[in-house]
Order: C-alpha cells, then structure tokens, then sequence
C-alpha cells in the first residue's frame, strides 16, 4: 500500500481508530513519517471534534423561542377552528379542479404576451407625436408619471453607462396603471417605491397613479396592436409606461436628435383579457 | 393516541397538525437542541442560530403539507430547512466573526466558565481552548465542506443521512468530508503544537 492510497484512508481510520486498519495499512504506516504524522493529525482532529459534541450537547434554544412558537401555534389553531378562516379554507378546501389550471396558465401567457407585444409596439412605433384631445372611449385624462431623480451633475461617462444601462436592464423603468373607470380612486403608492423596475406590469393589485394629469398634456394617436380578428374590448386599463429615449433609439426607433436623454413616456391599452390593444406616446 | 415521548416524530407532527399543543411542545423539545447546534455551529452567532430554529419551526408550522413522511424522517427535514435557512444568511452576510463576541476571549473562557474538571483547572482551560479553537476553525471551512463536517462528525449523522439532507451522493460527502477534515487538521495544526508545549511543561512541573 503506498501514500496515496493510505491518504484515502485516513479519515476512516482517524473516526475508526486502528481497529478498522488493514495490516498492510499499518506496515504501511509504521515505515512512512509523513503519513504516520497525517494520521496523527487525523486523530488529533476527530480528538477536538469530539470535545466540541461533548461541549455542545446540552445545548439547546432560548426558552423565548419555545415561547414563540407556542404563540404562532396556538394563533394557527385558533385560526384553524374559525370558520372560513383562510388557512382553514386553504387546507380543507378539494384541490383546484383540472379545467382551472390551464386557465390560470392561460391568463399567464396573456400576460407575457402582453409583455411581448410592448416590445414589438416600441420597435414598430413611428413618433409622430401630435396635439390631440383625449379620446374618451379609451383613456381617462392622462397623468404624468413621477420624475426619476438623477444626480445633478452626472459625468458624461456616467450618463453613458446609465444610459447602457437603460437599454438594456431596466427599459420600462416605470409603469404606471391606473384602471380606465377608476379614475381619482386608484391607490397611490409610496414614493420611495416609485422608481422601482416596473414588473407590475405582469402583477395585479396596487399600482400607481402620480398626480392629476395636466391639461396640457400632448399625446400621439394610438397606434392598434392588435389584429382584426382580436375580440372585442370590454373593458381594460391604460398603463403608463416610461421609457428612456436612448433605449428607444437604440432599438432602431427613429426618435430624433433631440434630448436623447430624456424619457418617454406612453400609454398602453391593457384588456382585461391581458391583450395589449393599443399604444400611444405621451409628451 | 396521546402523545409521549416515546412517539415517533412523525406521529407527534400528525398530532400537532390536529392541534394537539402537547405534542407540539414534545417535538419541538425533541429537535430543537440539533437545530439550533447546526446553526449555531454553522454560523457561529447565537443570535442566528436563534432565528434559524426559531424559522424553522414556523416553516414547518407554515406549511405544514409541505412535508410528507414518505420522502424522509421529521428531523431530515428540519435539518434542511435550517440548511438552506444558514446557507442564505451566510451568502447574504458572507462572513460571521460572532463567535469572539459571543463567546469572549479564550482567557475569559477559561475564567468565566464552570470548571468540568474541578481538580485539573489547567486541563479544563485546554480543553476549552481547543474547543474555541476547533469551532474557528470549522467556521473557516468552505460552507459545503463546513455542512459535511458539522453533520457527520458534531452531529454523528451518517454518510447516507447526510448524503439524504444534502441531496447529493454518499460518495460526494465522503471526500467532502476528507477534504474537510483535511482542511481543519491544517488550521489545528497550530493549536496541536501548543497543547504538545503545555503537555510537556506539565509533565516536567
């Protein structure tokens, strides 16, 4: 047996003892120093291990923890026993039948397609941004969307990157929706999580709505995303999007020269179905 | 079936899921020490390893369906629930020095602890500085070797119920565990020597 072979050994050997050692093991070990002393490192090892599981074995949590965990016991059987209590109703409601799932799965689709078809609208959208009153059939007055704060003097090396950045990470940096009925009651949400990456998209609940509109307001045609064949809208939502000009630009918008680094914002046409039916810009 | 504490885990879960509050508290007495020794021994900070059992529990109280008895015993899962709840602190914290704080110096150590070998102080010193100096070094390790360390050799579990917790082969967590052992036998290398040194001294007093 050489060195390398016994150094596969040692560690059984070392929680074993000798006693698991074959005899050409040991003959090995008696004639090699090197492994003899890697052995004893082994044993001295297991030795200390062993001290710490003597040390640690009566150790045990706080009582408070104890306490705790009562506490959020006694709350869930309490809850438990309410009737029409939601966990109660969680656990011993049958389990969702068959045809709900591909609903579910369905509405999941509409909302990436959705997604999906923002994408393409902003590739095939030709700004030719005009005045024009709001069409009441389709939009409530629009609303401007919070200013993303920035530095006030950023570097143009800084501006560059944030611009990259832009492009290609966070494009619809900001989403506002607001239902198109809803009107002055759309929840309005904490300013400190106005600049967040807007995900909500594909989200229901609480969005945004940042102020009234102006009246000033100018807003593009809407441009129809959406076929002959789509059925027909009942209701939706106008989603507020803003989007950087450079990532625009850098899609192969022709935006024009001027301001590349301001943002742009446009108003989705969101079906309750998950279709996105129409865009426009705003300015 | 009222519960004991000769009740196998499972059974007191299937209880405690009834609502039966006893057995609850007999599981949880059961279990907790293991729990919070792995995440205390993982994580070196007390405070963590509180929060670790502490979560554990409420996972399990959580989501109570999530464990089914036939893919493994009650404690496994527990164990793996701390697992993952250890190994996100330490990636989001990276690093735990509390083991100084928590513990103190190995002087104070020595000083401020009930002496296990009351006619032996010197002795009881070492082994309380080799303690100290053992859980530094497992705390040192790389976590995935840590984890095979801590199991298999503080916890005495063996290959195939760690390999079972860990989701990975036998054979993964016996070199896992000589490369670890391995690694701690370098870091005690130094401590060895001093214990040689105090041996000897004593040995010529």
């Amino acid at each position: 047996m050489n060195c390398e072979q016994v150094e596969t050994l040692l560690t059984e050997r070392a929680r074993a003892g000798h006693a698991g050692a074959g005899a050409d093991a040991l003959d090995h070990l008696a004639d090699c120093p090197r492994c003899a002393a890697r052995l004893s490192e082994e044993q001295f090892a297991s030795a200390a291990l062993s001290a710490v599981v003597a040390e640690d074995a009566g150790m045990a949590a706080p009582a408070h923890v104890e306490a705790a965990l009562l506490v959020a016991f006694r709350a869930q059987a309490e809850r438990a026993t309410q009737p029409g209590a939601r966990t109660a109703a969680r656990e011993s409601a049958p389990p969702l039948p068959g045809w709900l799932w591909p609903r579910r799965a369905f509405a999941a689709l509409a909302v990436a397609a959705a997604l999906a078809l923002l994408a393409v609208a902003a590739l095939r959208f030709r700004l030719t941004p005009q005045q024009e009153p709001q069409t009441a059939a389709t939009s409530a007055p629009s609303q401007p969307v919070a200013p993303q704060p920035r530095a006030a003097s950023a570097s143009p090396a800084q501006e560059n990157k944030r611009r990259e950045e832009s492009a290609t990470v966070k494009a619809p940096v900001h989403i506002a929706r607001r239902a198109v009925a809803a009107g002055p009651r759309a929840v309005r949400r904490p300013a400190t999580r106005a600049h967040e990456p807007a995900m909500e998209l594909a989200s229901v609940g609480e969005m945004v709505v940042v102020g009234r509109a102006p009246e000033a307001e100018s807003v593009s045609e809407f441009v129809p995303l959406v076929g002959e064949g789509a059925p027909p809208l009942a209701s939706g939502q106008l989603v507020r999007v803003e989007l950087p000009r450079s990532a625009l630009a850098s899609l192969g918008l022709p935006l024009g020269p001027v301001g590349a680094g301001e943002r742009i914002k446009a108003d989705v046409l969101l079906g309750d179905d998950g279709l996105a039916r129409a865009i426009r810009l705003v300015r | 079936m009222k519960a004991s504490p000769q009740t196998s885990d499972e059974e007191l879960w299937r209880l405690a899921r009834a609502g039966d509050e006893h057995a609850f508290t007999l599981l949880y007495r059961r279990r907790q020490g293991a729990i919070y020794r792995f995440a205390w021994q993982m994580s070196g900070s007390r405070s963590v390893a509180e929060d670790v059992t502490q979560e554990s529990f409420m996972a399990l109280l959580g989501e109570p369906e999530r464990y089914e008895p036939a893919r493994g015993p009650l404690a496994a899962y527990l164990y793996g629930i701390a697992r993952r709840q250890v190994l996100r602190r330490l990636e989001k914290e990276r690093a735990f020095v509390a083991l100084a704080a928590d513990e103190g110096d190995s002087a104070a150590a020595c000083a401020a602890t009930q002496p296990v070998a009351p006619h032996d102080p010197l002795a009881d010193c070492t082994r309380r500085e080799t303690v100290a100096a053992v859980r530094l070094a497992v705390l040192a390790l790389p976590a995935h070797y840590r984890e095979v360390v801590v199991l298999c050799e503080l916890h005495e579990l063996s290959y195939a119920e760690a390999a079972e917790l860990l989701a990975c082969a036998v054979g993964t967590v016996r070199s896992r565990l000589a490369r670890g052992r391995a690694l701690l036998s370098e870091r005690l290398r130094a401590l060895r020597h001093v214990e040689a040194e105090v041996e000897v001294k004593r040995c010529c007093a």
